[in-house]
């Protein structure tokens, strides 16, 4: 009986070995010391979030601020709860105060990868002071 | 004779679906997420993403702002390519030019030094000085020279490639003249067993 009880407790065990290493195998521990939004964030945070929502991923932060060469520069977080590193692509073009396109060599695709359980932070600078807003395309990677 | 007929028609057949099994040409956005990605070569999203990485640090930190005069004009110096993957420079820095030239950032001179971009101009340049007997000198800000450097390892049938640009902006005229004004380097590590279609 006691013989009967150890085979059946054995492979429990095992699998709940296997799957903790599984887990903690490419998995990151993020911690940040900030708790609010900052003050440069900007309320794109819900439509940013639905882009990488399709690819399993999540924007914790979208922000836009003016560099010191005069053009903006955005930066998105970008956060994966999910237990799989993720590979990804990404394109941000910008757009003036009017709304039209800004043709630039700098709206290419770029890629990126987030750890599970990690976090990246993915920055665009505008390629003209004139530029007010972008337009952010994503597409996980095969 | 009628099986061999028939053996005929299925080899002719069997051809016809091999030779429609391969992919079609067509276009692709360059540098967009349908390109090849190979472990060896430098590729075109990445020579797009250095010209990105190198424009945005340029542009973030406003270097060329800081020119004595508006736009700045830079001198394109040596930029050499010390891998073993062959592309062509140019692809990067008339990327960089595009965007800074055209939004009227930065001008190139091209009628500078013995190797001359455009000859036709330099020539006129030098033309206009003889009748005038004037020497007019386009006053320099900046020199761009660079370098891209390779790294590759191996473990078993996997390689990896560490592909290293580097660009330099060396001041030519204020007070700053002769030194290093801004420097960025952009790394492309890159690994697998063989190439892939898309990112």
């Amino acid at each position: 009986m006691q013989i009967l009880h150890k085979t059946k407790l054995h492979p429990l065990a095992a699998a709940l070995a296997a799957t903790s290493i599984l887990v903690a195998c490419g998995t990151v521990n993020t911690v940040s010391t900030r708790t609010e939004r900052a003050s440069t964030s900007v309320p794109y945070h819900t439509q940013v979030n639905d882009a990488f929502a399709n690819i399993f991923l999540k924007a914790t932060d979208v922000r836009l601020v003016r560099t010191q060469g005069g053009v903006l520069k955005a930066q998105i977080d970008v956060a994966n709860d999910g237990f799989r590193t993720r590979h990804f692509s990404y394109q941000v073009e910008w757009l003036d105060a009017n709304g039209t396109l800004v043709e630039s060599v700098m709206n290419n695709w770029r890629q990126a990868q987030v750890y599970s359980g990690g976090s990246v932070s993915l920055t665009a600078l505008a390629p003209t002071p004139e530029c007010t807003d972008f337009r952010l395309k994503v597409r996980e990677n095969q | 004779m009628h099986f061999r007929t028939l053996s005929y028609a299925l080899s002719l057949s069997l051809c016809c679906c091999i030779a429609s099994c391969g992919s079609p040409a067509k276009r692709i956005e360059t540098g967009g997420p349908q390109s090849i990605t190979t472990t060896s070569d430098v590729d075109d999203q990445d020579i797009s993403e250095a010209a990105n990485a190198m424009l945005s640090s340029l542009l973030e930190l406003g270097v060329l702002r800081q020119a004595p005069q508006q736009p700045a004009v830079l001198l394109i110096d040596r930029i050499t390519n010390d891998t073993t993957s062959d592309f062509p420079i140019d692809n990067l820095v008339y990327a960089m030019r595009e965007q800074l030239v055209n939004s009227g950032q930065a001008a190139v001179n091209t009628t500078y030094g013995s190797n001359a971009e455009s000859k036709l101009a330099q020539g006129e340049a030098k033309r206009d000085q003889f009748e005038t007997g004037e020497r007019t000198r386009i006053p320099n800000d900046f020199a761009l020279t660079g370098r891209i450097t390779e790294l590759r390892r191996a473990a078993g049938n996997v390689r990896q490639s560490t592909f290293t640009f580097r660009l330099t902006l060396t001041a030519t005229s204020g007070p700053r003249k002769g030194l290093e004004v801004w420097t960025k380097q952009a790394q492309f590590t890159k690994q697998g067993t063989k190439a892939s279609v898309g990112f």
